[in-house]
């Protein structure tokens, strides 16, 4: 096979492997295209939730939190033992979500504003300890590198399966809930006077989306996955006007996105999964934005268009 | 259960506070079953902080509330609530059946399935106020007044012995308005008990039996013809009061 692909010349080289991404013949292509496409679904149904709940930033907080916890966890363990550094990433993008909800009720800083704070403190003493690992440490510290932009060819069979339970686990805490998260999101005083236990459903959201960015950062990386959290959301509302379909559009724009980008990453070596992903994904929203029935711009200068004309006649 | 007949509602001591600053001080009132009840007084008074309270989404200093002599969680079963209409994203992508459905959603429990009981009964509700024909739209697209019937169709799906509501004719057309007041009399009559936060002096004595008259604490209680008197209302508004020479009343801006 590699004679013929060195022989080949130009496009057919690319169809060549696409052909073989494919057949699946090597399993890291195979793993990468199942940790991708999980990935995806699971950001675009988390994302949802945040976007509604007017969190969107908060995924950008969380993600970028994960760095201090994953260099404590290194420096702590000494090495890349991946349990540690997943739960140390999971610890600190946890308390970061937190912290934006004391800051944003407690002291009344504003949302957005302590969404800021919250990111550059965690974002600044995770680079500080990155940089005192580089200095010191005598192992490799490549693996913390993939963090920041995510590698998800490198992805092993550990951390395909923590993606694997997340997203089966999560998805389908999200189905089993879906009626108490609706209500509490929509209007969550009348959900507290039903006797839905709101601030519980808001703390177990913080946690989804905690865990959701620890396994998602190993394929899209720190500085991306709020972007797979906001984009597939934010597409999908401009398809439904109800929120079990939007759920289910945002899981199915994110999986595509996945698939697509893992698939064009193997295409092109040296092009970067995550980028490649969220790239897809924004081109999904942007087709949403102009096409979507509901409130897409198409529409509404159509809408317009015929209210004018009924006027003029 | 030691009562025959216990009261409908009844608040003991409700004392609330913002960042330590009271904004609602020892209020305690008992309502009978059918009556149809206004909560009356200035901007600031209170009355939506009350109605939270009773309905247990914030937290209080102190106070007591029974509903028909339950209290915690059975109580809170029996009480329907109708938050504001500013308090929500219309945007949300919901229909007014969906909306309408969460009327049902206390009953339900976490798992069960909305039988065609539950179906039955949200299909009434929206009948009452009106909006058979708009069931499937997306609730942005509809009225300030539309939106405010989904909001009570969603309370009478509920079912509930006491309804709570807070400001349900803000921004209402006279339609609608009369609507709501039609459907809240036949809750009274029905045997329920309605308190409805309303802060249009002018037509208050026509639309309720009983004045709760409110400014931090309980101005007055009772009768609408006993609580609605020059003497009660200048204690509670102060010089934002407007006395009219028919003996009409109505608050400056």
């Amino acid at each position: 096979m590699y004679p013929l692909i060195a022989a080949a010349s130009g496009s057919s080289v690319l169809v060549a492997r696409a052909l073989e991404f494919f057949t699946f013949k090597y399993d890291f292509a195979r793993d990468a295209l199942i940790a991708s496409i999980l990935v995806g679904a699971l950001c675009g149904v988390v994302g949802v939730f945040l976007v509604l709940r007017g969190l969107s930033l908060l995924g950008d907080a969380a993600g970028h939190a994960t760095l201090p916890g994953l260099a404590v966890a290194f420096i702590l363990t000494g090495g890349l033992a991946a349990p540690a550094l997943l739960l140390g990433a999971l610890t600190s993008a946890f308390l970061a979500s937190v912290t934006v909800g004391v800051l944003s009720r407690g002291a009344r800083s504003r949302p957005d504003a302590s969404i800021g704070i919250v990111l550059s403190v965690f974002f600044g003493a995770g680079t500080v300890l990155l940089t005192y690992i580089q200095r010191t440490a005598t192992t490799s510290y490549a693996g913390l590198d993939s963090m920041l932009l995510g590698n998800v060819a490198g992805i092993s069979s550990g951390q395909l399966l923590s993606i694997v339970v997340a997203a089966i686990v999560l998805i389908g805490g999200v189905a089993l809930t879906y009626r108490h998260l609706l209500v509490s999101t929509f209007d969550s005083v009348f959900a507290a006077s039903i006797g839905v236990r709101t601030r519980l459903i808001h703390y177990a959201l913080l946690a989804t989306l905690s865990v959701t960015i620890v396994v998602s950062v190993q394929a899209v990386g720190v500085v991306l996955v709020s972007a797979m959290l906001i984009t597939p959301a934010s597409a999908a509302l401009f398809l439904s006007s109800r929120l079990e379909r939007v759920l289910a559009f945002a899981g199915l724009i994110g999986a595509v996105s996945g698939a697509l980008g893992a698939f064009v990453s193997y295409l092109g070596e040296g092009v970067a999964t995550g980028p490649a992903i969220v790239l897809a994904a924004s081109s999904f929203f942007l087709v949403c934005m102009i096409f979507g029935p509901r409130n897409g711009l198409a529409r509404r200068w159509f809408n317009q268009r015929s209210r004018s004309t009924r006027q003029e006649a | 259960m030691s009562d025959v007949n216990p009261p409908a509602l009844s608040v003991r001591d409700l004392t609330v506070s913002y960042d330590s600053e009271p904004v609602l001080e020892g209020v305690s009132f008992t309502v009978g079953t059918g009556r149809l009840v206004g909560v009356v007084g200035p901007n600031g008074a209170g009355k939506s902080t009350m109605i939270k309270a009773i309905v247990g989404t914030l937290p209080v200093d102190s106070g007591d509330v029974e509903v028909l002599g339950e209290r915690g969680k059975k109580a809170l079963r029996k009480i329907t609530y109708v938050p504001q209409r500013g308090s929500v994203d219309w945007d949300f992508p919901v229909t007014v059946l969906d909306v309408v459905n969460q009327g049902r959603y206390g009953h339900l429990g976490l798992l069960g399935r909305m039988t065609a009981d539950d179906r039955r009964v949200v299909a009434d509700a929206i009948s009452k106020v009106g909006l058979q024909d708009l069931a499937r739209r997306q609730i942005g697209e509809l009225s300030g007044g539309q939106q405010q019937r989904v909001f009570l169709a969603r309370a009478l799906a509920q079912r509930g012995d006491v309804y709570l509501m807070d400001e349900p004719f803000v921004g209402v057309d006279a339609a609608t308005e009369s609507a709501i007041v039609e459907v809240l009399r036949e809750l009274r009559d029905s045997g329920r008990t309605v308190l409805v936060v309303h802060h249009d002096l002018a037509t208050a004595p026509e639309y309720f039996d009983s004045i709760l008259l409110l400014n931090k604490e309980l101005i007055a209680f009772g009768d609408t013809h006993d609580v609605f008197t020059r003497d009660h209302l200048q204690h509670a508004y102060g010089g934002r009061l407007a006395i009219f020479e028919d003996g009409g009343f109505a608050t400056l801006a």
